[in-house]
C-alpha cells in the first residue's frame, strides 16, 4: 500500500468513484428546485421528498426520484429526522442536501445524518451547533474580541428575574429564539407589562417552527441596517468572503428585498467587515458555506448577529454578482475538495436585487394567502432569474412558509437593477394567491429605497403611503376588464356548446349539386 | 353587472366601448389577446390584464396589481351589507389555521379590540379581537383545532340592559 496520508491531494486519490452521486433534498418549495438545478448540472442524481399537501408540488417533478414521507404537518414529515433519514437510505443516496429552515440548522439532524453513513451537504455538527445556538456563539464572539449587541439568554430564569435583565439592558428589547432565523420566534418590546406574554408567544412559535422554544433577550438597536457577509470555508483550513448582502428591506423582521452591494459600505469597510466575517468562521472551526449576519448602525457600528449555517434564501445575488454558484461550491465541499479560489480572485460585478415573492397580503399587514395558481407568468431577459417553486396549478397550502418563488435582477449599476426589478415584478402574473408583488414595486419606487436610504424600519416607517400602491388608478382598468372577461367567457361558453351539438342535425335541408352550380350561388 | 372589491360595490355597464362604472363613465378599449389576457387601451396608456376565475372570485393583475373581486347578484345586494362596515360579534379566521391559544371564555365582558384567539397559519400567528362590545356567549374553538374561515369561533353578543 502506497502511503495515502498527503492531505492536499486527497481528493484526487480518493479518485471519482468516491463523490457525491446521488443526493437527497430535505427540502421543499423553491429552494429544493434551487439544489436540483445545480446538481443536475453537476450530474448528480436527485431524490425530492414530499408530504401529502406536496404530492403534486414542482419539486417532487423536478426531482429524479420522489419519497413520501408523511402527513403535511411539517412535524410529521419535513421536520421528521428518522423519516429523512430513513428516505436517504431506502432510495440509495449518499448525500444529504438540507437547503433552508426545516432541519437545516438542526445539529443533531446534522450528527444523525453523518452516523447513518450519508454525507451532509453542510458544516460539521460541532460548529453547526455552536453556531446554531445564539447563546453559545455570541460568548464565543465577545471570548475574540468581535462587536455584538448586549443582551442575554433568559432559559430557566424567573419571570421576575428575566423582566430585571430586560430593564437592565434597557427598553426596546428583542425577543429572539435561539434556535431560529427568518423572523420567527422574534418580537420587539417596547414597554415591561407586554415583556412575559411576548416571551411565551415567542417560544411558542419557536417551538411550532424549530422544535425548540429556547429565547433569549438583546437591545433592539433602533433603525439599523441587516448587511450580512457570505462566507465559504472548505475542510483544508482555507476560508474566503463573498462580499455582502444589504437585507434591510423586512417586514416582521424577516426579508424582502436584498441587494448587493450595500450602499451603506465604502471599500474599506467592506474589507474590515469582511475579515471580521471571516474572523467568526475560522474560531468556530467553520466547514462549509455560512452567512455572518451583521447589524448596521447609523454611525457605521457593526455588530455580530448571529451565523447561518446554510444556504441563505437570498443566495441568488451573490450568485449574479460573483459568477459563482453557491450549491455547486457546497457540495464541492462536501466532497472535501479546497476551495477553487482565494479571496484575491474575488471580484464583485455590477448590481444585483432580489425580491421575494410570497403568497400574503401586501395590502394587509402581510396576511398569509393560501389557493392555488390559476396563472403564473415568468418574468424573463437578459439579467433576469426567477427561481420557482410553483406552476400553473400548483396549490399553496397552510402548511408551509408561503414562499412562491424569487425573482432575481442583475445589471451594471443599482439604478439600472432597480429599474429591471420593477417591469420584471410588473409582468411576473400570479392568479388565484394574494402575493406582495406589487408592495415591492412601491417600495423599490420611493425616494429613500433609490437613494439607497433602506433600514430595517423602512417597511414599519413607510407602510401606510406603500400599502394599495395604484389601487384607486388601476380599479376602474380592473372592473372594466373583469366586466368584459366574464361576458367573453359566457359568450365562448354558448359557442362551446353549439359546437358540442349534432351538425346532421341543425343543417336543414341541403341539395348536392355540381361544382359549377355551387360557384353560381 | 356588480362587482365588490373590499367591501365595495361596483356596478359595472358596457356602454359601447366605454364602461359605466357607478355612473361614472370610464373610456377603455379592451382586446381579448389569449385565454384571460386582454390589451386595454385608455386616452393616456396601454396595459397587460390577466383575469382568471373559480367558483368563488375573479382575480386580476395589472402591472403588478392584484385585484380580487366577487360577483354579486342584486339579492346579495339588498341583504346586509351594512353589516360589513360594523362588527357581527361573530369572529370568525381570516384563513384556514390551527388555534394556538383561547383568551376568552364564554361569560366574559370584551370591547372592541380585546383579544381573544390566537390561530397559526404557515407558522406564523395572528391573533382575532373582539369587534363589537358585549359578552361572550359562545366559544367553538379548542386549542390545536385545525380551523377553516367559515366557523364562528367565538361568539359575542351586545348586552342590553
Amino acid at each position: 500500500m502506497p502511503n495515502l496520508v498527503f492531505s492536499g491531494c486527497r481528493n484526487k486519490i480518493q479518485g471519482n468513484d468516491k463523490l457525491i452521486k446521488k443526493v437527497l433534498i430535505a427540502n421543499r418549495s423553491e429552494i429544493a428546485c434551487r439544489i436540483i438545478r445545480s446538481c443536475k448540472a453537476m450530474g448528480i442524481e436527485t431524490v425530492a421528498i414530499y408530504s401529502d399537501a406536496d404530492k403534486d408540488a414542482l419539486h417532487v417533478k423536478s426531482a429524479d426520484y420522489a419519497y413520501y414521507i408523511g402527513e403535511s404537518e411539517a412535524k410529521k414529515s419535513y421536520l421528521d429526522m428518522e423519516k429523512v433519514i430513513h428516505a436517504a437510505l431506502e432510495s440509495g443516496c449518499d448525500a444529504v442536501h438540507p437547503g433552508y429552515g426545516f432541519l437545516s440548522e438542526n445539529h443533531e439532524f446534522n450528527r444523525k445524518v453523518r452516523q447513518s453513513g450519508l454525507i451532509f451537504i453542510g458544516p460539521s455538527a460541532e460548529s453547526m451547533e455552536l453556531m446554531g445556538s445564539k447563546t453559545s456563539s455570541r460568548t464565543l464572539m465577545i471570548e475574540h474580541g468581535i462587536p455584538v449587541v448586549p443582551g442575554t439568554f433568559i432559559d430557566k430564569l424567573a419571570d421576575k428575574e428575566i423582566a430585571e435583565l430586560a430593564s437592565e439592558i434597557g427598553y426596546p428589547i428583542l425577543i429572539k429564539a435561539a434556535a431560529g432565523g427568518g423572523g420567527k420566534g422574534m418580537r420587539v418590546v417596547r414597554a415591561s407589562n407586554d415583556l412575559l406574554s411576548a416571551i411565551e408567544s415567542a417560544r411558542r412559535e419557536s417551538m411550532s417552527a424549530f422544535g425548540s422554544d429556547e429565547v433569549f433577550i438583546e437591545k433592539y438597536v433602533e433603525n439599523p441596517r441587516h448587511i450580512e457577509f457570505q462566507i465559504a470555508a472548505d475542510q483544508h483550513g482555507n476560508i474566503v468572503h463573498l462580499f455582502e448582502r444589504e437585507c434591510s428591506i423586512q417586514r416582521r423582521h424577516q426579508k424582502i428585498i436584498e441587494e448587493t452591494p450595500s450602499t451603506a459600505l465604502t471599500n474599506d469597510l467592506r474589507e474590515k467587515m469582511g475579515e471580521v466575517a471571516k474572523k467568526v468562521c475560522q474560531v468556530a472551526n467553520y466547514n462549509n458555506l455560512g452567512t455572518v449576519e451583521f447589524l448596521f448602525d447609523n454611525a457605521g457600528n457593526f455588530y455580530f448577529l448571529e451565523v447561518n449555517a446554510r444556504i441563505q434564501v437570498e443566495h441568488p445575488i451573490t450568485e449574479e454578482t460573483t459568477g459563482i454558484d453557491l450549491v455547486k461550491l457546497q457540495i464541492d465541499i462536501a466532497n472535501d475538495l479546497p476551495l477553487p479560489f482565494e479571496q484575491k480572485d474575488l471580484k464583485q460585478s455590477g448590481h444585483a436585487i432580489e425580491c421575494r415573492i410570497y403568497a400574503e397580503d401586501g395590502d394587509n399587514d402581510f396576511l398569509p394567502s393560501s389557493g392555488k395558481i390559476l396563472m403564473l407568468r415568468v418574468p424573463a431577459g437578459e439579467g433576469v432569474r426567477y427561481d420557482s417553486g410553483i406552476e400553473t396549478d400548483s396549490n399553496v397550502t397552510i402548511y408551509y412558509d408561503p414562499i412562491l418563488a424569487k425573482l432575481i435582477v442583475h445589471a451594471d449599476d443599482r439604478e439600472s437593477a432597480r429599474l429591471k426589478m420593477i417591469e420584471a415584478l410588473k409582468s411576473n402574473v400570479i392568479l388565484g394567491v394574494k402575493t406582495s408583488i406589487n408592495f415591492m414595486i412601491a417600495c423599490l419606487e420611493t425616494d429613500e429605497f433609490k437613494s439607497g436610504e433602506t433600514f430595517t424600519s423602512f417597511i414599519e416607517t413607510h407602510y401606510e403611503n406603500l400599502k394599495n400602491y395604484r389601487q384607486d388608478e388601476l380599479l376602474n382598468l380592473a372592473l372594466a376588464t373583469a366586466n368584459q372577461y366574464l361576458y367573453d367567457t359566457e359568450t365562448s361558453q354558448i359557442i362551446h356548446d353549439y359546437s358540442k351539438s349534432n351538425p346532421w342535425l341543425e343543417m336543414g335541408t341541403w341539395e348536392i349539386c355540381s361544382k359549377y352550380e355551387a360557384r353560381s350561388l | 353587472m356588480i362587482l365588490s372589491y373590499n367591501n365595495h360595490n361596483y356596478r359595472v355597464y358596457d356602454d359601447n366601448g366605454s364602461y359605466d362604472i357607478n355612473k361614472v363613465k370610464f373610456d377603455v378599449t379592451l382586446s381579448q389577446t389569449s385565454k384571460g389576457s386582454y390589451r386595454a387601451i385608455t386616452s393616456e396608456k396601454s396595459y397587460d390584464v390577466f383575469v382568471a376565475n373559480d367558483e368563488e372570485f375573479l382575480y386580476l393583475f395589472v402591472e403588478g396589481k392584484q385585484f380580487t373581486f366577487r360577483k354579486l347578484s342584486e339579492d346579495n345586494i339588498s341583504h346586509g351589507t351594512d353589516a360589513l362596515d360594523k362588527g357581527t360579534g361573530e369572529i370568525h379566521a381570516p384563513m384556514p389555521g390551527s388555534v394556538v391559544k383561547v383568551l376568552v371564555k364564554v361569560g366574559d365582558s370584551v370591547e372592541v379590540g380585546t383579544p381573544v384567539l390566537i390561530i397559526e397559519a404557515m407558522k406564523m400567528e395572528s391573533t382575532l379581537y373582539a369587534d363589537i362590545e358585549g359578552v361572550v356567549t359562545a366559544v367553538n374553538a379548542i386549542e390545536k383545532e385545525q380551523v377553516g374561515t367559515e366557523k364562528a369561533l367565538v361568539v359575542i353578543e351586545v348586552v342590553g340592559d
